[in-house]
Order: structure tokens, then C-alpha cells, then sequence
């Protein structure tokens, strides 16, 4: 059951998502009235980890966090541990990992084939609309190519514009580039540059217009992604230079090769100074597409069975992105605004789609809420929602972030008491 | 139910009908998997209704953007540009185990941004190597600029420009000139606008009522040569292409068959070792391979290199001597240096430190199922994955690929051998349907190691027979007699066209295709066909020279 394609959808779908700097621009406000406390904007994350976690490595009885997750105990009055949510809306799709992922924020239905995954909108990108924003959607170095008959975006995609995945950055040097054009040293262009780049762009506009009207639908969906896109650099040129943010990069221009480490940790800066600077207000980060081993053999040890050593190497893997999550977090503390700072002004979620990783668990995913979503959230807790739908708190997301439903992927029932 | 009968259609593609409804899940038994496997020609069916006397429906292949391997090949052959621009592009979509697979290549803004980028960075380098064979003459009159600009449109566009393009293309270099540009800026600009243009970026087929499934085309002689070119090279049509299509010789039997030969000897056919059958092998996941350094220390950066080499060349040997597929599985030979000769305990006193050809002939090994790039690629760190042999063999050389598993699968028993949990997983009615097919392929390939070192005894000491199985009942032992089993196995012939014809075409096949693919592997696979009578085949074939309308259909 293809969705026929809106034009808007398009628009959405083309990557407008990415092209911040000049349409947030548009916005009164910049990052340094942010810094003085003034309407600073609630901002809404999503920080994904792939394939599960091993059974009882997230025992919250003690005061003391267990293993995996005492990176983050001196931030523990920052957070709250949601336990025991299951992940139905990805209980009838096939395959142990994909739908996990790619269910964690949607409702379903979902359809995926080799060519093809088609899925509903995710909670990040109807956030995102119901603001007039646009949503920042990141994600790990690594593509996921076809398997078990499925395309590759299956596996590696967690915002969803519906019915395509969202266009995702995957290189901090483009994120980088987006965020602050020509890293914010490279001289304005010329009326001169200019006039050259417009005539180049308008030969393919004709070119392209004059085509399509003989063209078979999937072609034209093609043509339109191209016109679309020509359209976003049309506007991008013809940008008054004083519409340009002010708020530079803090560090150089990333490389185009790094490492999963350092690919990880340059991803969180750039979303720390995006957000900061009124880039972005929602950004959804997929860390390492599901079945992923981008850091040390995280899939190939989440099957903990294979090995008397897997079970500990799992919780190291998975303890490492607790630490990244708590840099993170630490990260988003340091930039003050007013009298609080972005943790305090934001909603982020850290989770995964999985619970137990060797058996592709549905039930008691380990998610964690953090922030204050400006006074909505009271962190510090630890609540255990046995059995009760990971949906609950997507649509508990959707209202603290001011969005009009009262259901949500067959939810009617938000948590009241985070 | 419905949405989820739909989200695995594409199993009916894989399995067969009766799957559809039954899956490979809970309680399902594993004789009626086992029959539509051995009756099953592979993924595809043919149509209820249909015969194989009257395949009418050619497909259609959606307007294909240039890939990142095709973009640089292409400014590489136009201009003698080698500076890959294309390297920093956004990656592609994969489909179908290949990633020029056009209903998945997408364009979005930062793809775009980039197209400009290149366009002009390629500009340039094209006019610091090639500026003289651009620059034809040197007047500002209309008459030169247009001699300059018609040829130059030919080779980008892949066909002649109409009067009305090289009109606008005329207007952009008079826009330039009047923002104060010299001839040469002009021209630099015309050429950045045909390279950022949908007539660059995109192949398509024009068709007379494109939305209309029912009326189908020959592709144009142009059309024809690109298809043939992106096939072969993944790169633009070379000058002698160009002009056959010119001079309406292409469809011509003998002009395309010393083509088709022309090409194949080329160096630029490189490209079907490099995207073709490095795709279709996998050969990309040997990257994310991990063998674990405490047991198999002797595993290094080095020997993994190694190991893709020799699957690589295994592979250029077949094409470049023009061998039968049938090689594939049933080879005598490989291509090693010294260290693989070690790895593989190879009985080799020469000594040479290049890779060289060696015969096989006394080890255990045969063909691609002895190499360890593929043992490797289908291990876990520690140890031979039996499930993931299996389906690497049911997936990439029979197209029979089961669905995946169901979710909420129960722990399996850590203390236990490789062996014994496929025995579990053998014994358990809701793994069984699928996994009586799996397994017992994977379990004739475990006396190959995690890195592809033959063993007699598994870890715990037990010895290993390599006995396996296939559902209809034929045995064997060890990798040797499978690649036997395998090359006499009907399904090995189709999976071999249907791997090439959907990398020729760029496009998934259907139902309907298979008719096309059981007329050509009757008669263009085998021990006896050279590699070269498929890829004829294929060209010859009306999915490859024809294209219907679109009207919604798949």
C-alpha cells in the first residue's frame, strides 16, 4: 500500500532538513539572546543504540548504578530510568533488528521489501512540523546494505518523514559544513560568483522543467527530487549575507575520514553548538545502524551465547555509549541560558528498540529520559513500566513538546508521572 | 493483517506463494518448505496464468542517476579527470545486493550542492588537460561558439543536443560574456550547466506514452549505448559507441556482439569486478569482520587484504579469460601469494611473495565456497556461523534466500558447541521450517574455520564428518562435494542471471521477469558457456533493449 507521494512530502523528504543554516535563519532569534534566557526554545532529542542490552546489566536496586550505566551516576539527578517499556508496534514486521529501530519512534504500519521500506512519520519530524521547524536527523558513519531480503534503510533509520526514512548526515564534515557554511571563514560571495552560479542553476532549472512534463510517474518523482533540490539552492543563493547566523564553530573543520570514536564524539559537539546556536531545535541521532559493529564487535557479542567472553565485552560496548551519552549530557550543563541551560531547556531521549540483544527482545528496553523539558519533566527517578508500550511515552513526547494527539501507535495513555 | 501480508511480499519473490501465508515460523512443518524449495526454480515464479511462450512484459527501469562509481568513471572518460570527485558525495542506496539500483537513487539538496561543486572543479581540470581539444576555435561568433558547444553537448549528454539546447547552452555562455567573461569562461560555464543538467545526472528512455504500462519501446541507439556502456563499464559510451549509435549500427547482431566483445577487453571492465562481483559476493562485509585475536592470532590487516585480492582476482580471471561461471563454485585453481599459500597449508615449494595463480586440485578446497574471504565473511569472531554459511550459499549462488526470523527468539544455550545449537535449533518446530534448509548447507562447510583454515574437530574436540545436506535429499561431504551439488543444482544457473541481469539493468526483477531468466540460463549457462555468452545473452535480451511504459505498475 504505496502512500502516493505529496509535493510537500518531497520538499520534506529532500533534505531540506539540512539546509538549516539559511532557513533558520530565518528566525528573530540567535543563540546569544538564547545565552541571556530569552525564549529560549524547548528542544526535543533522540539518541539511539543498537542491539539490546544483556539481561539484568541494568539492575537499579542499588544506589549505586550497576556497570553499564555508571558513567552516568553523577548525573543521576539529571535523568530518570524508564524500565519495562515494550516495543509492540514493531512486534508483527520481520526480522530481529530493523523494525526494533525503525519502529522505535514511528506507529506503523510499516512495509519494507529489497527496493523499498515505507513507514509512518516519527515523533522527532511531527515535532518538527507542529513547531515550523526543521528537524536535525544524525546518524553513524556506517551504511547497512541489502540483507535478509531487506533494504539497507531498514536497518539504519530512525527519523522517518513517512513514507521515506528522513535524509540523514552522516559525516561530521558535512554537519559541519551545513552548520557553518565554508566553516565560517570563506568570504561572502560576490554579486559577481553569484550571477555565475544562478545562470548554471538556471539552465538546469529549464532543462529540467522542460523534461519532466515527459516523463512516466517514477521518473517524475525523480525530477521532482531534483527541481526540489535546485529550488533549496536557488534560495540558498539568493540569501541576504546578513541572514546568516552569527555563531561560529568552536573547533576546526572535522575530517572526512575518522574513526567510530571520533565520529561519535564530533557528531555530539556539532549537536551541542547546532542547538546552542538556534540551528535546530529537534535532532534525532542514530549512533550505529541495528546489527551494527562500529564500536568494537557490538553486534557480533550482543550474541552473547557465542562465547564465555561475549557477556562482558557486550557490557563494555554498551557502557561506552552510556559514557558518550553522559559527555553528552555534561555537554548540554555547560551552556548556560538565563537561569538554566540546554539539559534544563530540553527533552532527550537515550534508548534502544531491543531488550534483551540475543533473543531481539521486545520487552524491558533500557530508556533513559533526560532534561527538564523547561519545568515539564522531574528527573531523578526511576520508574518501572512493565509491560506498558514504548508508544506511552511517544506520546507522552509529543504533548510535553506541545503537539494536539491523544493516541499514539495504539497508546491512549501517556505516562502522567514523569 | 494486510500490512503485513504486504511487508512480505517480497518473501512470495523469495520463497514462493505458500510462505506468504505460513512464513517459516511457529509450527510450521518443514516438508512443505522443503518441496517449494526443490521445485522452486528460485525467487521468482511465474505468473499464475502465464507461460514461458508469450513473455510480454519487457519491465521498465526507472530513470537512473549516476551513482558515485559511475560519476567518476564517467568525468574520467569525458575529460581525463581523475581526481574522484564523486568520493565525496553522499553514499548510495543498495537494492538488490547493488547499489546502481535506479528506484533507490535518490537526489537530495546536499547531493545537489555537491553536483555544483564538481561541476566546477571537473570544469577546470578539464580545461588544464584537455583545453585544446575543447577550444576548437577561437572567434566570439555565434557559428564557433556553437561549433564548440555540439560536440562537447554530444559527449555529456550521451546523445546529440537539440537545437533548442544548444540554443540555451548558447545563452549561457552570451550571459557570462556580458557579465564580462572571456570565451573561455563562457564555454567553462555552458559546461558546468550540462553537468549539473537532468540530462547528465540522469539516464533515461524516452518513451512515447511513459505512463502508459501497456505500449512498450526499443530503446534509441543512444539509449541503447549508454545502457550497454554503464553496463560493462559503469561509465559513459566512448566515441566509437557514440558513433555506431550515430551511424544507427548498434542493434545490428554483429556489430553488437564485437561491441559487447570490445568491451569486455577494455581495462575500463574492471568495473565488473569491482561493483558487480564485489557486491554480489559481499566482499564489503569482510570489512566489519572481526575475528577474535586470541584464537586467531595469525588473522591480521594484511591476510584480510589478502584474502579480497584473491576472491578479486579469482573473479577478473573468469571474466578476463572468459570461463564458465560454472568456475564459480567448481575451480581447481586460485590466486595466492605466499601468505595465503601458508593459510591455506597449500603444498606450493615455488615460493613466490605475488600473487600467482595455483591449483587447488590436492586440497580440500574448491572454487569460491574454499576461498576465505567468503569463510571469513560468514563467521563469528570465534568460530564457522553455520546459519550464516547456509544462507550465504541459499542468497548469493541459488536466489533462495528464507525469510528472516520471526521476533522474540529464546536465548540459545551459550555452553553449547556451533553443532549442538543447530541441533536445538533442528529440533524446534518453530526454527525447523527454515533452518532444515540452512543449516545442513552451513554444516558441510564447518571443517573451514572462522577464518577459513581447515580443521577435522570443532572447539569442544569433537571431530567434524562435513557431512551435509540438501532438503530433497542430496548428500554430501565437505565443501568439495558441495560446490558439486551446487553447480549441478537448477537454481545455481538462474541465480547466476538473475545476479547480472538485475546489476545490467539497475533494476529489481519480478515475477514477470522470470520467464527471461529460465529462457537465458537454458542456454547461456554451464560448464561449456564462457561468461561472455551470458553477458550476450543479457544484452540481447528484450528487458535489455526494451522498456514499456510506467502507469503505476511495478
Amino acid at each position: 500500500m504505496k502512500k502516493k507521494l505529496s509535493r510537500r512530502s518531497f520538499i520534506r523528504g529532500a533534505g531540506i532538513t539540512i539546509a538549516l543554516p539559511y532557513l533558520e535563519s530565518l528566525l528573530p532569534l540567535s543563540a546569544k539572546a538564547y545565552a541571556q534566557g530569552i525564549n529560549a526554545p524547548l528542544r526535543f532529542i533522540v539518541l539511539y543504540k543498537p542491539n539490546g542490552e544483556y539481561p539484568g546489566s541494568w539492575d537499579l536496586s542499588s544506589s549505586t548504578l550497576p556497570y553499564v550505566l555508571s558513567p552516568l551516576q553523577s548525573l543521576k539527578s539529571e535523568i530518570t530510568f524508564v524500565t519495562g517499556l515494550r516495543n509492540r508496534v514493531s512486534e508483527p514486521y520481520a526480522d530481529g533488528h530493523a523494525p526494533r529501530l525503525s519502529c522505535f519512534l514511528t506507529e506503523g504500519p510499516l512495509t519494507a521489501s529489497t527496493s523499498q521500506v515505507s513507514n509512518s512519520r516519527s515523533i522527532d519530524q511531527i515535532i518538527a512540523s507542529a513547531k515550523g521547524v526543521e528537524a536535525l536527523t544524525l546518524s553513524g558513519p556506517y551504511e547497512y546494505g541489502t540483507d535478509n531480503g531487506f533494504n539497507g534503510e531498514y536497518f539504519s533509520s530512525l527519523s522517518w518523514m513517512g513514507p521515506r526514512a528522513a535524509p540523514k548526515i552522516k559525516s561530521p564534515r558535512i554537519l559541519f559544513d551545513q552548520l557553518f557554511s565554508s566553516g565560517g571563514s570563506a568570504p561572502a560571495p560576490t554579486a559577481l560568483t553569484k550571477a555565475y552560479k544562478k545562470s548554471v542553476l538556471d539552465f538546469a532549472k529549464d532543462e529540467a522543467q522542460r523534461t519532466i512534463s515527459s516523463l512516466g510517474k517514477n521518473d517524475r518523482e525523480k525530477m521532482d527530487e531534483y527541481l526540489t533540490s535546485l529550488r533549496e539552492l536557488e534560495v540558498k543563493i539568493n540569501a541576504h549575507e546578513g541572514d546568516v547566523i552569527q555563531c561560529q564553530a568552536d573547533t576546526g573543520r572535522p575530517a572526512d575520514n575518522n574513526t567510530f570514536e571520533n565520529h561519535t564524539k564530533l557528531m555530539m559537539d556539532l549537536l551541542v553548538r547546532a542547538l546552542q546556536c538556534g540551528h535546530t531545535q529537534i535532532a534525532s541521532y542514530l549512533l550505529d545502524v541495528e546489527v551494527g559493529n562500529g564500536y568494537r564487535r557490538h553486534h557480533s557479542v550482543s550474541h552473547y551465547t557465542g562465547d564465555s567472553s561475549y557477556p562482558q565485552q557486550y557490557m563494555d560496548v554498551n557502557r561506552w555509549y552510556i559514557g558518550q551519552f553522559a559527555d553528552f549530557l555534561n555537554k548540554m550543563k555547560a551552556v548556560k541560558e538565563g537561569d538554566g541551560d540546554l539539559l534544563s531547556n530540553s527533552m532527550i531521549i537515550y534508548g534502544n528498540g531491543i531488550g534483551n540483544g540475543d533473543a531481539h527482545d521486545t520487552r524491558n528496553l533500557g530508556i533513559i529520559v533526560a532534561g527538564k523539558a523547561q519545568g515539564q519533566l522531574t528527573p531523578g527517578r526511576i520508574l518501572n513500566k512493565s509491560g506498558q508500550p514504548l508508544s506511552s511515552l511517544m506520546l507522552t513526547s509529543l504533548q510535553k513538546m506541545g503537539v494536539n494527539r491523544n493516541s499514539f501507535g495504539g497508546s491512549s495513555n501517556p505516562i502522567t508521572d514523569l | 493483517m494486510r500490512q503485513i501480508i504486504k511487508q512480505f511480499t517480497h518473501v512470495v519473490f523469495q520463497i514462493g506463494a505458500v510462505l506468504l501465508l505460513i512464513g517459516c515460523g511457529g509450527g510450521f512443518k518443514s516438508t512443505k518448505y522443503q518441496s517449494m524449495v526443490i521445485n522452486s526454480t528460485g525467487d521468482l515464479e511465474i505468473p499464475l496464468g502465464k507461460t514461458c511462450e508469450t513473455p510480454s512484459d519487457v519491465g521498465r527501469v526507472t530513470m537512473h542517476r549516476l551513482n558515485r562509481s559511475e560519476y567518476n568513471n564517467t568525468v574520467r572518460d569525458l575529460f581525463g579527470v581523475t581526481s574522484r570527485p564523486a568520493d565525496s558525495f553522499p553514499e548510495d542506496g543498495f537494492a538488490e545486493d547493488f547499489n546502481n539500483n535506479a528506484d533507490v537513487l535518490f537526489l537530495n539538496f546536499p547531493l545537489l550542492e555537491k553536483y555544483f561543486e564538481a561541476a566546477e572543479q571537473v570544469t577546470l581540470q578539464a580545461f588544464q588537460v584537455n583545453r585544446s581539444s575543447i577550444m576548437t576555435c577561437s572567434s566570439t561568433s555565434d557559428s564557433c561558439i556553437k561549433s564548440i558547444l555540439t560536440p562537447l553537448a554530444l559527449k555529456v549528454f550521451r546523445r546529440p543536443a537539440s537545437g533548442g539546447e544548444i540554443d540555451r547552452l548558447m545563452g549561457v555562455v552570451q550571459e557570462a560574456r556580458s557579465l564580462g567573461a572571456s570565451l573561455d569562461k563562457g564555454i567553462q560555464q555552458a559546461l558546468q550547466a550540462m553537468l549539473v543538467s537532468p540530462h547528465f545526472l540522469f539516464r533515461r528512455v524516452i518513451h512515447p506514452s511513459p505512463d502508459q504500462a501497456s505500449v512498450k519501446v526499443s530503446l534509441n541507439q543512444y539509449e541503447l549505448a549508454s545502457r550497454l556502456s554503464y553496463f560493462l563499464w559503469s561509465s559513459t559510451p566512448d566515441t566509437e559507441l557514440l558513433n555506431l549509435a550515430a551511424q544507427n549500427q548498434l542493434k545490428n547482431p554483429s556489430v553488437l556482439k564485437a561491441q559487447v566483445k570490445r568491451m569486455l577487453n577494455s581495462p575500463k571492465s574492471q568495473t565488473l569486478i569491482d561493483n558487480f562481483s564485489s557486491q554480489w559476493l559481499q566482499l564489503a562485509k569482510l570489512d566489519q569482520s572481526h575475528p577474535d585475536s586470541n584464537k586467531f592470532p595469525q588473522f591480521t590487516e594484511a591476510l584480510k587484504h589478502d584474502m579480497v585480492t584473491e576472491t578479486k582476482m579469482f573473479m577478473k580471471n573468469i571474466f578476463d579469460e572468459d570461463l564458465s561461471l560454472n568456475d564459480l563454485v567448481m575451480a581447481n585453481y586460485t590466486f595466492a601469494n605466499q601468505r595465503l599459500i601458508n593459510h591455506y597449508g597449500i603444498n606450493d615449494s615455488s615460493s613466490v611473495q605475488n600473487f600467482k595463480k595455483v591449483s587447488t586440485a590436492d586440497t580440500n578446497r574448491k572454487g569460491i565456497l574454499g576461498q576465505a574471504s567468503i569463510l571469513t565473511l560468514t563467521s563469528h569472531p570465534k568460530d564457522a556461523s553455520i546459519v550464516h554459511r547456509g544462507k550465504w550459499v541459499l542468497k548469493n549462488l541459488l536466489c533462495n534466500l528464507p525469510p528472516p526470523p520471526p521476533a522474540n527468539i529464546p536465548p540459545a544455550d551459550m555452553t553449547m558447541t556451533e553443532t549442538e545449537r543447530s541441533q536445538q535449533r533442528m529440533s524446534n518446530p518453530a526454527c525447523v521450517g527454515c533452518h532444515a534448509v540452512i543449516d545442513p548447507i552451513g554444516t558441510g562447510l564447518q571443517t573451514l574455520d572462522a577464518i577459513g583454515q581447515w580443521r577435522d574437530q570443532d572447539d569442544s574436540g569433537k571431530a567434524l564428518d562435513g557431512l551435509g545436506s540438501f532438503p530433497d535429499g542430496r548428500q554430501f561431504r565437505g565443501p568439495k562435494e558441495l560446490a558439486s551439488v551446487i553447480a549441478s543444482d537448477p537454481r545455481f544457473k538462474t541465480c547466476m542471471v538473475k545476479k547480472m541481469l538485475t546489476y545490467a539493468l539497475g533494476r529489481e526483477l519480478k515475477n514477470y521477469d522470470q520467464c527471461t531468466v529460465n529462457k537465458i540460463a537454458a542456454t547461456s549457462v554451464g560448464s561449456q558457456v564462457p561468461v561472455s555468452g551470458l553477458i550476450e545473452s543479457i544484452v540481447n535480451s528484450p528487458l535489455f533493449q526494451e522498456q514499456r511504459g510506467d502507469g503505476g505498475q511495478p
